[in-house]
């Protein structure tokens, strides 16, 4: 009982959330600087996927990239972190099912995560972005501490 | 004011040391490498400048590309959204594999 | 009978002595009234005290005169002089030293208010004080605890000594010019307190507005508090929700951060591809397409990524992806003839890219450039062989 009652403890903690919060801004702002750099290699990995109509496939490179950016900057600062995450949820969501279709089908492309040129994604790299997304949603539900914009509004609240 | 100063001082220092790397890394492969085909085919010849640009020459005809080298990995970036990726193999010498499967194997010539 | 003469001349005598003492008592209180009249035309000290030393000196028929007002408490020295010059302004500290030695010198040492006494003034001490003056008469004169003053009366017109009566004169005139002068220090006081008056008035007005000012301005920023903090309330409420318009700003930012950096990278793409906006290039049936591979008048071109193309390819396909075309075409096709017939294949949904390597083909001069119809799955159903 008391072991159940602390593991839902640290499962639930905010201190959990606060560090995956940390660490999943810092995956995406990182992941983010070589795709907007790159944004014609980052064109050629979405429609490697074969799944994204190829009128769309240009303006998805130009801002999904910045999209991840401004996000993992959100959640490093704790400004609007869980609208932030909510659009990295979505993301990852829809990243690991390209994954899982791309697996399926057999397709021998890297995720293009963090570059054009990786290793061929493989039912690992499924893994790790489902456990992102499980991350995302412990910040979604659990993250409370080191906001930025809360501090700021808890401060002008004594005005 | 001081207080700042001392968070931001590491991050500046981290980026500078990031840069000042990833500078020295490019400068160690930058300069000209020369493909050779005993059987007479266009002999590619491959110039990395330091700053991070390059060309592949063959005759008159060049294609630029901007490049980095990743471990043992040299990446050529071209506009239309390509990448190459060379192995190389000791300091002076990179082996690029075109689509397809045809290999060039580059060795460094004095400029 | 020449006693009654000499009586009658003396008689006479006493007559007319007594008629010219009567016509002096008459022009003394001439001149009393006379003084009267002029001091009662003001109420300033400087014109009293001209006033009065003028007067008095035609009255006692005196060539010099000099007469002096000091107030104690705002050391304040004003001074009138006739028919002599002061060698400077006269200190207060030189008017209390001339006091004190007045003091010291006069019969009386004790003067209530209102009250006037004789003195003999040394003349070492006038001259110490830089009045040059020969002082046949002198009296010191109290009006308050505040303030008092001296008269000097220098010698006559006709060098006659000053009688004793004319000393009475000269008294009864000063407490004529003590009583004036007393008002007239009232009348100043009243003038000088009634000006403070004026002025505290005027600050008080001064302090009302900017406290009016000041409780609008405070009005102003409640007004201004309750605003914020009913903002900052409801903005509390959201900070733990997702907002849809948080996840509209954010894609609505990415997308304009996205096309601004584009537009200045040198690895930029079309935000819409090309293939659009061009017309299709010319097809051909796998059919046609397979009896020219066969006679060896074609080459064929796969225009896929490379990673596809090494998964499954058409056996005897070059593999020209098109985002590396340019190098590749010029390591793989750069010999071949502009005529030669080009097939191009390969394209999935997300991306034409038999469209784009056709295109840049016809860009370099490859005159009979084809697009088949159906790709490399067209071709393995004719049994093309693939590998």
């Amino acid at each position: 009982m008391r072991f159940g009652e602390a593991t839902k403890r640290v499962l639930t903690s905010e201190y959990l959330a606060l560090a995956f919060r940390l660490y999943i801004g810092a995956i995406f702002i990182y992941a983010s600087m070589n795709k907007i750099n790159y944004a014609a290699e980052f064109s050629e990995t979405i429609a490697s996927y074969q799944l994204v109509p190829f009128w769309a496939v240009n303006l998805l490179a130009v801002m999904m990239p910045w999209a991840e950016l401004i996000c993992g900057i959100l959640l490093i600062t704790g400004i609007k972190s869980k609208s932030a995450t909510a659009v990295l949820g979505i993301m990852l969501t829809i990243f690991s099912a390209a994954i899982f279709f791309s697996l399926l089908r057999n397709i021998p492309i890297g995720c293009g995560c963090f570059s054009s040129v990786e290793e061929t994604m493989s039912w690992t790299t499924l893994l790790r972005d489902v456990v992102w997304l499980a991350m995302s949603v412990h910040i979604y539900f659990f993250d409370s501490t080191l906001q930025l914009d809360k501090r700021f509004l808890i401060s002008l609240k004594d005005i | 004011m001081k207080m700042r100063n001392r968070r931001i001082g590491p991050w500046v220092l981290l980026c500078f040391v990031l840069v000042v790397s990833s500078c020295q890394r490019n400068q160690d492969f930058s300069g000209k490498y020369q493909a050779f085909d005993p059987a007479g085919n266009p002999s590619p010849v491959l110039q990395l400048k330091a700053d991070g640009k390059g060309s592949w020459n063959v005759g008159h005809e060049n294609v630029s590309f901007s490049w980095e080298s990743r471990g043992d990995e040299l990446l050529l970036h071209v506009k239309t959204g390509g990448v190459m990726v060379g192995k190389i193999d000791a300091r002076d010498s990179i082996l690029i594999t075109l689509p397809g499967g045809e290999q060039f194997h580059f060795k460094r010539v004095m400029e | 009978m020449e006693d009654s003469i000499t009586d009658l001349h003396e008689a006479l005598d006493r007559a007319r002595n007594i008629q010219e003492e009567l016509d002096r008592r008459v022009f003394h209180l001439q001149t009393l009234s006379d003084l009267n009249s002029e001091l009662c035309l003001s109420t300033r000290t400087e014109e009293l005290l001209r006033s009065f030393l003028l007067v008095i000196m035609g009255a006692l028929g005196v060539s010099q005169g000099f007469a002096l007002v000091y107030d104690r408490e705002t050391k304040g020295v004003r001074t009138a002089v006739r028919g002599l010059r002061l060698a400077g302004e006269l200190s207060a500290d030189a008017v209390e030293k001339l006091l004190y030695k007045s003091f010291e010198a006069s019969e009386n040492r004790s003067l209530a208010p209102m009250s006037i006494t004789a003195i003999t003034v040394p003349p070492e001490v006038l001259t110490e004080a830089g009045i040059q003056i020969e002082a046949r008469a002198g009296a010191l004169y109290v009006i308050d605890q505040k303030s008092l003053g001296i008269i000097l009366l220098g010698p006559t017109i006709t060098g006659v000594a000053p009688r004793p009566e004319e000393k009475e004169l000269l008294f009864a005139h000063a407490a004529s010019f003590m009583l004036f002068l007393k008002n007239a220090r009232s009348f100043e006081t009243i003038q000088a307190l009634n000006d403070d008056l004026v002025r505290r008035n005027e600050e008080l007005r001064r302090t009302i507005t900017e406290l009016t000012e000041a409780r609008h301005t405070i009005a102003m920023f409640e007004v201004a508090r309750a605003h914020i903090r009913s903002l900052v309330q409801r903005e509390l409420q959201h900070v733990g929700r997702v907002n849809l318009l948080d996840l509209g700003s954010i894609f609505l930012l990415a997308t304009v951060l996205g096309v601004l950096f584009n537009f200045a990278s040198p690895h930029s793409v079309p935000l819409l591809p090309e293939t659009l906006f061009r017309p299709s290039s010319i097809p051909i049936e796998a059919a046609a397409a397979k009896d020219l591979l066969e006679a060896g008048k074609a080459v064929l071109v796969d225009a896929r990524p490379q990673e596809l193309y090494a998964q499954q390819h058409i056996k005897g396909a070059i593999n020209v992806p098109s985002a590396l075309f340019d190098i590749v075409h010029m390591m793989k096709l750069g010999n071949l003839e502009d005529e030669q017939t080009i097939i191009v294949y390969g394209r999935t949904i997300s991306k034409l890219y038999d469209e784009e390597v056709a295109h840049r083909l016809r860009q370099r001069d490859h005159e009979n450039v084809k697009v088949l119809t159906g790709g490399l799955r067209a071709l393995e159903s004719l049994d093309y062989q693939v590998e």
